[in-house]
């Protein structure tokens, strides 16, 4: 079977702005789990917008399960790195949001009940999105996510914002989720740890435009163990890649007007 | 036993929380109280009390609510009580109303606010009294421009609040909305107009509080009832204390009206977690 994403020489600026993406190709093969890894302002999330559907405007080809995006789709699960939840909406509610407009109501029900025990929410049901700690508003807006059945889940560094502890946990609940769904995910991150832990190949990105520093596989069976001996050897190229791609991005802002501010 | 928990309570908090408890709530009760009462001794004082002040300039409390007795057994209390409160429901249903629809429209659309906005701004300027000779040559002397003007009244501050909640409607629920494939009415239905609810209802209030100020203003000029006929009927026969029941009942009237839709407010928006103040 052909890729489940695939971008074909992607370019992308914005108007009168700067490329943000130049000529990037990418594919992710159906229930493959990649990282993109980068330093900050290199494009990685213009990845996941565009892959969306919610930034039009760009050259080159972008296919998800072969068809063309032409703007946001069901079959496109999109996990930002806040959680979004409508506050007026109580925990089911925000979950039922993300079922198919065409779905029935029971059966709508019995998913949303299913998807809220899978991310532990059952208890928490009835309770507003002001009333949760943010790993537990993480977990609706990823059951929301699901709630769409999509084929493909992009994540834009979804796991950010919450302590480190509950990012362990909801790493982990991504993978059990993965481990049924097979879901082909595509997760902007800027932690390593993270990108080695969950993905099957980690993308580094080096900035503006982005392009593609270097693709490492992570060929450990899953589940992982972080600990992991064979593990420490990606982590310190990894590092190294990544330290590399900043630095090029300091070298060519140094390249410009500003430079003696930006290369001190 | 008893003292243990109270030094174990005294050395948690160095404030002073002691106190018997089960009196913070009727403080908290008291509160609101105390200035109208404050204010009731004082008018008190100043009249019947010390005789600070003659009669004809500030009645004694006595003295109004001897007005008051005497206008409520006439029935004409009821009379004008109920003009004025008719009114302002319908003044302020449809000013609300009409304000909710071109609010929704132009704060939709870039189109209908290039269209109407700037027109609507250059009229809400124009002072309440202002309408009033225009409205009574179009319409008469009957109940049509009172309530229109009531009408004027409400509408801005409800269009106004509805207009810019919904154009500062936070950008990433809408971008949530597009990514679980949402048409734009349904934008509309499930992210734009519940997240403007706080601000709308915040309109409301201050339309129905706008309502009251330009009932008075219609009812001042060109009336036979009504709580603003009523002021002007005490000021012609120099009657004070028939001035103070119209303002009292104003008053009273104003804040059980905002009361119902600050009720109806808490009820809506029990999703909202602002910071709703210290103790």
């Amino acid at each position: 079977m052909s890729a489940a994403i695939s971008a074909e020489q992607v370019s992308k600026r914005y108007p009168d702005g700067p490329w943000v993406l130049r000529s990037l190709s990418l594919d992710v093969a159906p229930s493959e789990i990649v990282s993109l890894l980068g330093p900050s302002g290199s494009g990685k999330s213009t990845v996941l917008r565009l892959l969306s559907g919610l930034e039009r405007e760009h050259e080159g080809r972008l296919l998800v399960q072969g068809l063309e995006v032409r703007g946001p789709t069901p079959k496109v699960g999109m996990m930002f790195q806040e959680p979004r939840l409508l506050p007026w909406r109580t925990v089911r509610q925000n979950v039922a949001f993300g079922l198919p407009k065409s779905m029935a109501s029971g059966p709508g029900e019995t998913r949303v009940e299913r998807l809220l025990a899978e991310v532990q929410l059952t208890e928490a049901a009835e309770r507003l999105p002001k009333e949760l700690s943010g790993g537990m508003a993480q977990r609706v807006a990823l059951a929301r996510c699901l709630a769409g059945a999509p084929s493909v889940l992009l994540l834009d560094e979804p796991f950010s914002a919450v302590d480190a502890l509950t990012r362990m946990h909801l790493q982990e609940l991504l993978l059990s989720i993965w481990t049924h769904t097979r879901l082909t995910m595509l997760l902007v991150t800027h932690d390593i740890d993270e990108a080695l832990f969950l993905s099957d190949r980690v993308v580094v990105l080096r900035g503006s435009p982005a392009r593609i520093e270097e693709t490492i596989p992570v060929d450990v069976p899953r589940p992982r163990d972080r600990r992991d001996e064979t593990l420490g050897p990606l982590r310190a190229h990894l590092l190294e890649a990544l330290r590399l791609a900043g630095n090029g991005h300091t070298k060519e802002a140094a390249d410009g007007p500003t430079g003696f501010i930006a290369g001190w | 036993m008893q003292a243990a928990a109270h030094t174990v309570q005294a050395s948690a908090s160095p404030r002073r929380r002691v106190r018997a408890p089960g009196w913070q709530p009727v403080a908290r009760a008291l509160a609101p109280w105390l200035l109208p009462f404050g204010l009731l001794a004082g008018w008190f004082l100043a009249t019947d009390g010390l005789h600070l002040l003659p009669a004809h300039q500030l009645p004694s409390p006595r003295a109004v609510v001897r007005a008051a007795g005497d206008l409520l057994a006439g029935g004409e209390l009821f009379r004008h009580v109920a003009a004025s409160v008719q009114r302002v429901a319908l003044g302020f249903f449809f000013g609300a109303a009409v304000a909710m629809l071109l609010g929704l429209w132009v704060g939709l659309s870039r189109g209908a606010e290039r269209l109407l906005d700037p027109t609507i701004q250059a009229i809400r300027n124009v002072p309440s009294l202002a309408w009033v000779p225009f409205l009574l040559l179009w319409m008469g002397i009957d109940e049509l421009p009172k309530v229109t003007l009531v009408a004027i009244g409400a509408f801005f501050p409800v269009y106004l609040n509805l207009v810019s909640s919904i154009r500062q409607t936070d950008r990433k629920l809408v971008e949530l909305g597009q990514v679980f494939g949402l048409t734009e009415m349904g934008l509309v239905r499930h992210i734009v107009l519940p997240a403007a609810l706080p601000s709308l209802l915040t309109g409301l209030r201050i339309g129905l509080g706008q309502s009251w100020l330009f009932l008075v203003a219609a009812e001042l000029i060109a009336s036979t009832r009504g709580l603003g006929f009523l002021l002007i009927d005490g000021q012609n026969s120099a009657r004070a204390d028939i001035m103070l029941v119209g303002i009292l009942l104003l008053a009273v009237l104003g804040k059980a009206s905002d009361g119902a839709l600050r009720l109806l407010e808490r009820r809506l928006l029990v999703w909202t977690g602002g910071f709703g103040g210290v103790t």
